[in-house]
């Protein structure tokens, strides 16, 4: 894993190439779905929800297992890069598990009639938004850098036993929520004009939420390396 | 475009406000992740470097 100083500079080139290509990339993505995609026979546009919910809970579920395997590289080999990557991304992963609860939330109003049950997914999902709470709020009490950093990925190698409970708990347990939309086993119960445009939603999300960990990463170098340098004849 | 199709398009059969509130709260995520991290680089900037690029520009 490389320094601190090429990393930055690393992330400073490909930035805003990268903000662009995937603000554009999630605009075309979102007015696909959003516009151009059929219709569903049974839940009527309604369903367009799908088009941002499923992405972000990917994304939450995927910031979580990030943070796990960065968290295990921050512990073991004590690469310092590793515990700004955690810390980059707990707020992220957070913003997208709120994401796909609230949207989860405003899509159950016009199928299920109601806007919250403690279904297993629902629960579940709640409970990593609080594992992620749990881990950011590790980070702004711990004033050592260090051992936040540690303390954080503990907790993220911890917490990571919620993804595969999220991902059976429509299996495990009788649920409103339906199964799982992306399935590696089977294949997709949509139709491709409505699959493709979510998968290409799914990618846009993915491109976002790189560039928002990148920025986070960016500032969190600046953060810890203000006085050395290299920072100080980049910015002079 | 005529105006019943932007109508359709925004109302969506009545669930538009359903799909657009989510919408809103996708963009203000996103605004919101993208300027935090943003403001914070140039607090630092301005507060800690900008006697340095004064000098630079000298």
């Amino acid at each position: 894993m490389g320094s601190s100083p090429s990393i930055f500079r690393f992330i400073s080139t490909i930035f805003p190439w990268l903000f662009f290509f995937s603000i554009l990339f999630l605009m075309g993505s979102l007015f696909w779905g959003l516009f151009l995609a059929p219709t569903d026979y049974k839940q009527g546009d309604a369903y367009r929800i799908i088009f941002i919910h499923v992405p972000s809970a990917i994304l939450g579920q995927s910031g979580y297992i990030f943070m796990a395997v960065f968290g295990f590289i921050c512990l073991v080999w004590r690469v310092k890069v590793a515990g700004m990557i955690v810390r980059s991304i707990a707020p992220v992963g957070a913003s997208f598990t709120l994401l796909a609860l609230v949207s989860g939330s405003i899509w159950g109003k016009p199928t299920w009639g109601t806007w919250w049950v403690w279904d297993a997914r629902l629960t579940s999902t709640l409970i990593l938004f609080f594992l992620y709470i749990a881990i950011i709020s590790l980070f702004s009490v711990i004033e050592s850098k260090q051992k936040a950093d540690r303390a954080g990925s503990i907790l993220a190698l911890v917490g990571v036993a919620i993804i595969p409970i999220i991902k059976k708990s429509v299996d495990w347990w009788q649920t409103l929520h339906q199964s799982s939309t992306f399935s590696l086993s089977s294949s997709p119960s949509m139709t491709a004009d409505m699959y493709l445009p979510l998968l290409s939603c799914v990618l846009a999300f993915y491109l976002i939420f790189l560039v928002i960990v990148l920025s986070r990463m960016k500032l969190e170098i600046v953060q810890r390396e203000r006085s050395t340098n290299w920072v100080k004849d980049f910015y002079s | 475009m005529n105006n019943l199709t932007l109508y359709n398009l925004l109302f969506m059969d009545g669930q538009g406000l359903f799909v657009w509130s989510v919408f809103v709260v996708l963009l203000f995520v996103l605004i919101w992740n993208l300027y935090i991290p943003y403001k914070k680089l140039q607090k630092i900037i301005s507060t800690d470097f900008s006697d340095i690029s004064e000098r630079g520009k000298n």
